[in-house]
């Protein structure tokens, strides 16, 4: 007698009983291979927030922002300083200026060299002029006094 | 009258030579007998060439030497 005779002399009862079972059986697996297939899809969905990732990357894009700015600054100063290295036999003569500068103080010098102001003489006192050094014919308009101490 | 004529040379020291003469002074004696002293104080106004072109005797005001001044300068 084989399995499925047993079945078919089975009542009909029981056979619906037993086609019950093995349809619960049925949808049980596919609910349980429906629920591992969903876990065993899910990774796929997680692993899909690579718009995950993107939207990491979108909020942060402030800080990638700041990071590519520091990184151009970066690469701003370092490429400033071969600038300036370059610029620097130029500098060489942006220097001479910075030496004219102290070159004027010291002609700033030479205008303080001052005449010295004529000495005032008392109004009331005589003083005789030197025989020597007088002469009538002395080129310009000239006042004569012949005074005496006495 | 020293007051006054050094007044004066501050003044005009830049276009009039101011000399003075002690008549005691024996190396001033050539001066007096070219200029002919007379009287005490004297004074003489002379043209770039030494020629006289005023005389005072005595006392004379600060207008009077201005005047002479000015017309001295002028010519």
């Amino acid at each position: 007698m084989k399995f499925w005779q047993v079945f078919d002399s089975a009542p009909l009862i029981m056979r619906r009983l037993w086609q019950r079972i093995g349809v619960g059986i049925g949808l049980m697996g596919l609910g349980l291979l429906s629920a591992c297939g969903g876990a065993s899809v899910q990774p796929e969905a997680v692993s899909q927030p690579v718009s995950v990732d993107e939207v990491q990357s979108e909020n942060d894009a402030p800080i990638a922002e700041a990071m590519e700015e520091t990184v151009a600054n970066t690469e701003a100063s370092e490429q400033a300083v071969p600038v300036t290295e370059v610029e620097q036999p130029s500098n060489d003569a942006g220097e001479a200026p910075a030496e004219v500068a102290v070159v004027v103080p010291t002609t700033e010098i030479v205008p303080e060299i001052e005449s010295e102001p004529p000495t005032a003489r008392p109004l009331d006192q005589f003083y005789p002029t030197d025989p020597a050094t007088v002469s009538l014919a002395s080129g310009q308009v000239q006042l004569v006094e012949f005074f005496a101490f006495w | 009258m020293a007051p006054i004529v050094h007044g004066l040379e501050n003044e005009h020291r830049d276009r009039i030579n101011f000399v003075y003469l002690d008549v005691d002074d024996p190396a001033n004696q050539d001066f007096i007998q070219t200029l002919g002293r007379r009287a005490q104080p004297e004074f003489y106004l002379l043209d770039a060439e030494g020629n006289v072109i005023k005389q005072w005797f005595g006392n004379v005001s600060e207008q009077e030497f201005e005047l002479a001044f000015a017309d001295a300068l002028a010519e």
